[in-house]
């Protein structure tokens, strides 16, 4: 346990220059998002105003007032959360592979710790967890801080107020904040339960190489299908309740991950090669 | 005492190892020669479980290598084992964080003897330096066994000199070594065995005293015998 | 201390015979300390189990001993020390005879060419 903590701390801060790198990247680019929809919308909001001769509620009237969508929307909000995402996702990979690449093979001494190696494993899965849950926070954080922005450039009668509940029901957001607690544990879960599956598909070609790739590649496709069961079930009969496709897919995804977890503990002990 | 016994591996189609036994006792130096590509690097990852064989068993003190066995062996491969954008210090830090066999004095004393600096970053060392370190982070463990391979080849003439300085020191004293060389001239007075492997298969073993003795011959003679015919 | 090996002799008997050079010529004194195994085989870039063998071998031999925790040291025994002289004398003068027989040169000739070269060579000294 403790060995495992260790790892932990090791990979998290490892990863932690080019992690801040991205924070900082995902803020930057948001507030410039927050200043430049604002800017544009004022501006248009003007010369309209200008040119038409109206005031601002008759604006609001014909035009609509500005939202947050307006943001949600606007390339600087999406494009940041696409490459954050694409950040993570290549990281998925790249956790495992800069041990074996490079003149210094650090794979060697991870795999010569005095310490079962699946908490290799469970280190480097839980770092990308800590990873995703450190990027979903500075993002409920941004939110506040963009929202005072809009607020400060635009003024009240050209602005709808929206509720914080409304703001979190838009599609990006309602994927990253599930409503209830136990949506958002079987989310995040599932999530976990993806990238476990592609550690072990990694492990796979490290172990069997070219072999391996194909292997991976298919136990890829037969976990995808386990997990996905219950909508299978739900296709072809239109027999299952929503809470009970849940309920199931919860299932299949904990037998997958367990699963995951059982070929990775045996693939690092018997079948690695460095 | 490291057995290795009737191991069998095979890779992309290749029989890289063949049958290989041997053994490898403690307090004594045992040399694996062979050219590149006769296995000896294989066998070592093997002994260590860092690559599967298909057959065969290999034993350390009687048991089967285990998550605590590497308290008791290491490997020092040719090339470093650390994060490249660590310092020397770092690199200490990291192993004291995870072994109980770290001895830390012993990575001091070894440090002034290589004459290393401990602020240095690992990517920036020489070629020479760089093995010193990797030899570095192996020999301060406190372990039974060690397993070296090509110590010695692609450095400076004085970096070998250090090396083979360890051999004869309180370093390596009552521990089992296996080094791996294919070129033996630098050690031949250092070792207790010799190990001749060819195509994945062990050649020859013998004990390099008994076989002065006993039949006159160097082990190069030996190795000519079996290499040449 | 340098010595240099060859690689065909057993290297334990080696190190015997550099010892018994060593106290033929007098380097060696009686009672004279003798490094550790580890020092020697240091200096000697040599297998420590290999000084192991060689320090038995000279201890059964009585060309060393040991008293308790002490470190080993030349033998004192005046006999011993006399016939390590005579052994490696013996030894020279038979290669040398074995040597010279081959060219079938006679004796009283060849007594004559030694004592000759052999005060040219102390003068150069």
């Amino acid at each position: 346990m403790n060995e495992y903590f260790k790892l932990v701390n090791f990979e998290v801060r490892r990863f932690s220059k080019l992690f801040l790198t991205l924070i900082v990247a995902v803020t930057v680019v948001q507030i410039i998002g927050a200043f430049m929809t604002s800017f544009n919308f004022m501006e248009r909001v003007e010369t309209t105003m200008a040119q038409k001769q109206l005031g601002e509620s008759e604006y609001v009237l014909e035009y609509g007032a500005y939202n947050f969508q307006n943001f949600i929307f606007s390339e600087y909000f999406i494009l940041s959360i696409v490459f954050a995402a694409t950040i993570l996702v290549i990281y998925v990979f790249f956790i495992w592979y800069r041990d074996w690449l490079g003149k210094s093979s650090f794979i060697y001494r991870l795999l010569m710790l005095p310490t079962a190696r699946r908490n290799i494993y469970f280190a480097k899965l839980t770092a990308i967890l800590l990873f995703v849950l450190c990027l979903v926070g500075v993002q409920i954080a941004l939110i506040e801080v963009v929202q005072q922005i809009i607020h400060g450039i635009i003024p009240d009668q050209l602005r709808v107020d929206q509720s914080k509940a409304y703001i979190y029901s838009f599609d990006v957001l309602s994927f990253l904040y599930p409503k209830t607690p136990l949506l958002f544990i079987l989310l995040y879960g599932l999530g976990a339960t993806v990238v476990a599956v592609v550690f072990t598909a990694i492990l796979f070609e490290r172990s069997y190489h070219l072999k391996g790739i194909l292997l991976g590649a298919i136990y890829i496709i037969i976990s995808i299908l386990v997990i996905a069961i219950p909508v299978i079930i739900q296709d072809i009969t239109g027999y299952l309740y929503l809470n009970e496709i849940i309920g199931l897919t919860a299932v299949t995804s904990i037998l997958t991950l367990g699963v995951a977890l059982y070929l990775a503990d045996y693939l690092l002990k018997r079948k690695i090669n460095v | 005492m490291i057995e290795v016994k009737n191991v069998y591996k095979k890779y992309k189609k290749k029989q890289v190892l063949k049958d290989m036994s041997f053994t490898a006792e403690k307090g004594q130096i045992t040399c694996l020669i062979g050219i590149n590509g006769a296995g000896k690097t294989t066998i070592m990852k093997s002994i260590m479980a860092l690559t599967p064989f298909d057959r065969g068993e290999i034993l350390i003190d009687g048991k089967k290598i285990n998550k605590d066995a590497y308290e008791k062996i290491t490997y020092i491969p040719d090339r470093l084992t650390m994060l490249p954008n660590y310092t020397i210090a770092e690199s200490f830090e990291f192993m004291a964080d995870f072994y109980k066999a770290w001895n830390e004095q012993r990575a001091t004393e070894l440090l002034s003897f290589f004459k290393l600096n401990q602020q240095d970053k690992l990517s920036s060392l020489s070629k020479g330096n760089a093995a010193k370190v990797n030899l570095l982070l192996g020999l301060a463990l406190d372990v039974d066994y060690i397993l070296m391979d090509e110590p010695f080849s692609g450095i400076d003439i004085f970096s070998r000199e250090q090396i083979a300085n360890v051999f004869t020191s309180h370093l390596i004293e009552n521990r089992g070594v296996i080094i791996t060389t294919h070129e033996i001239n630098d050690i031949e007075h250092l070792i207790d065995k010799a190990v001749l492997i060819g195509d994945g298969k062990v050649l020859r073993e013998m004990n390099v005293e008994e076989i002065r003795e006993m039949e006159g011959k160097s082990v190069v003679d030996v190795m000519r015998e079996v290499y040449v015919g | 201390m340098d010595v240099k090996f060859n690689n065909r002799d057993p290297v334990y008997v080696q190190v015997i015979r550099h010892f018994k050079e060593q106290i033929a010529k007098g380097f060696f004194a009686p009672g004279h300390v003798i490094p550790s195994r580890r020092e020697l085989a240091n200096q000697l870039k040599i297998n420590p189990n290999t000084v192991q063998r060689a320090y038995k071998e000279m201890e059964e031999q009585k060309l060393i001993y040991t008293e308790g925790n002490m470190p080993s040291c030349i033998t004192k025994d005046e006999a011993v020390l006399k016939s390590v002289r005579e052994e490696l004398i013996t030894e020279a003068v038979q290669v040398f005879i074995s040597s010279i027989k081959s060219i079938n040169a006679p004796l009283p000739e060849i007594m004559e060419l030694v004592q000759k070269k052999y005060e040219e060579a102390e003068q150069r000294d």
